[in-house]
């Protein structure tokens, strides 16, 4: 390993097949089966598919093509962090503060993710012991999932910790194994299992009998109705158009300076245009065809569609680890489908949580100039430290705090300041001669026109939205109760400290490696 | 499912899997057209080398 202090030589994908793997896994995660059919069946069925497609086609798929094309670029001059690549692209002193949103954006959602993810490897271990099996209630259930997060009276933290352990430990392991002995081979390995897993799931839910003869509309063709049946007055809405938007920044990884750093690993002349596509259209497939076809259809035909109504209302965490437990409990070969779904989950939790370490590896490496060594275990301390928050203060609303600023806020946010610095600081003309250089395939001119335009008018329209509707309430944490409020808020200092901390390194590191490569 | 919600189901998927099998169509053959030539590898060497000549120009 080089030593700290001189330049590297930075590691590289080994396959093409490997990053646009690596890629999809990172967008892949637990959004594509829990966020995205509570999302579709709260806005208008299969009206919410037209904004959908609206915002992959105008927001999503523009946003990949300047990430992937922005962090080639970068990795050329040696650096994979957001705040260098954007100090390449904008010459200005301020760019590489402004970058920093692309490592701390990650981390925020990581500090959550991590134990959402460890809970799914907890029931898939329970799973196999048929922990949850004798359960026959919602309220059972969701007494288990209280107990489990060690929120219950009886409830203990400590399995719910073990699991959290295990699932940490994993995830840097993988992370100091590097880009291609670790992120690259879990992926390849990991992606077609979870594809394989997705289609035995849903494969089992559409095949599903009418499980109860006094209710007859309980069946699959009813479940996919209530999923897909089009309520086109919903378009008039802005608000299914928005939460089409969110849904596409949250589950294509956009916005939140992943995919920048793992395209700094590319070689100069790698195709950046195809690959982006290709991993963008399994991240569709994914969501809409497996997210689409399992959970909805599922509680329609154990629990009507009235009941389901009020499930899809619960949110995703509910949908995820109460209801489908139970329809488990009711299904031929339950436990056996338990363990699938929830390793499932599991494989998309982890292939996606190893990405929101990597750009913050890549800063201390190609900035600080650390090892890996010394990277890897600082990384893990800040987050061990920060993980504690939505661990120990889940009943105050850390973990939904964090979800804002991390896994909403900051992606759009950062999403359009990358957008704006592609196609307006570095110039249209040389980012469209960038994304093409080494292209498989050519990008439909018409896209020169929404690269500069459209997309950042659309995000711009998001932002500007949720100022004037939420921002206050925000703010003030009008939306916690009085008593969780002291908690939120020292939690959101801490935050920003972590913010200055960042920025405080990117000073230093500016300072003390002043010399940075350029190639415009 | 009433016949809209099969439409909008079956355009859904359709868009999705067509562009899946279009790119990892693309995929695929590129890389079995590229297999003959020899792997690219970067060592330290040409790294330092990329080095100096930047310096230098």
């Amino acid at each position: 390993m080089a030593k700290e202090g001189k330049r590297r030589v930075r590691e590289r994908w080994t396959t093409r097949l490997g990053v646009i793997l690596a890629v999809a896994g990172s967008a892949v995660g637990l959004g594509n089966f829990l966020r995205f059919p509570v999302q579709a069946a709260e806005n208008g069925g299969g009206a919410f598919m037209i904004p959908y497609f609206f915002a992959f086609f105008l927001l999503g798929i523009p946003l990949c093509w300047v990430e992937w094309s922005m962090g080639r670029y970068g990795g050329q001059l040696g650096r994979g962090s957001a705040p260098a690549i954007f100090s390449a692209f904008w010459k200005s002193p301020v760019a590489k503060y402004v970058g920093t949103l692309g490592v701390i954006g990650p981390l925020i959602i990581f500090f959550y993710y991590i134990y959402i993810e460890s809970w799914t490897l907890g029931y898939a271990v329970y799973g196999i012991f048929g922990k949850y099996m004798g359960f026959s209630t919602q309220g059972e259930l969701e007494a288990f999932l209280s107990q489990y997060q060690g929120l219950g009276e009886a409830g203990t933290l400590l399995p719910a910790y073990i699991f959290f352990l295990v699932t940490f430990a994993a995830n840097f392991i993988i992370i100091y194994l590097g880009v291609s002995r670790g992120i690259e081979r879990v992926s390849k390995v990991a992606m077609p299992i979870l594809a394989i897993l997705g289609l035995i799931l849903a494969v089992r839910v559409l095949t599903l009998a009418t499980p109860d003869m006094a209710h007859p509309d309980w069946n699959v063709n009813n479940g996919l109705g209530f999923m897909w049946n089009p309520n086109l007055r919903m378009l008039g809405n802005a608000d299914v158009w928005l939460a089409a938007a969110g849904q596409i920044f949250f589950t294509m990884s956009v916005g939140m300076g992943i995919i920048l750093t793992y395209s700094s690993y590319l070689r100069r002349k790698d195709d950046v245009v195809l690959s982006s596509l290709s991993a963008s259209s399994a991240n569709g497939f994914m969501e809409v065809i497996i997210g689409g076809s399992v959970v909805i259809t599922a509680a329609c035909v154990f629990f009507g569609a009235s009941e389901t109504v009020k499930i899809a209302e619960s949110g995703a965490v509910n949908l995820g680890f109460v209801t489908m437990p139970l329809i488990f409990t009711k299904m031929l070969g339950g436990q056996f489908f338990a363990l699938i779904w929830f390793a499932l989950l599991f494989i998309a939790g982890i292939t996606s949580s190893i990405s929101m370490l990597q750009p913050a590896i890549a800063f201390m490496e190609d900035e600080l100039r650390f090892s890996r060594h010394k990277s890897v275990g600082l990384l893990a301390l800040i987050c061990f430290v920060m993980c504690q928050f939505p661990i120990l203060g889940l009943k105050r609303g850390l973990l939904d705090d964090l979800d804002f600023w991390g896994g909403t806020f900051l992606i759009v946010l950062f999403g359009l300041v990358q957008v704006v610095i592609f196609g307006w600081v570095f110039g249209m003309g040389r980012g469209w001669k960038e994304l093409h250089t080494g292209a498989d395939i050519r990008i439909p001119r018409i896209y020169r026109f929404i690269i500069k335009f459209v997309t950042p008018t659309y995000i711009a329209i998001l932002l500007v939205v949720w100022f004037i509707q939420e921002s206050f309430s925000v703010i003030t944490m009008d939306n916690y109760p009085p008593q969780d409020r002291p908690y939120i808020l020292v939690l959101r200092l801490i935050l920003l400290a972590l913010f200055g901390g960042f920025c405080y390194l990117i000073h230093y590191a500016w300072k003390k490696y002043p010399v940075r490569e350029e190639t415009t | 499912m009433t016949p809209g919600g099969w439409i909008f189901l079956i355009l859904s998927w359709a868009v999705i899997i067509g562009l899946c099998v279009f790119c990892f169509r693309k995929v695929f053959q590129l890389q079995r057209s590229n297999t003959s030539e020899p792997p690219e590898i970067e060592t330290e060497a040409d790294v330092l080398r990329s080095d100096s000549e930047g310096k230098t120009s």
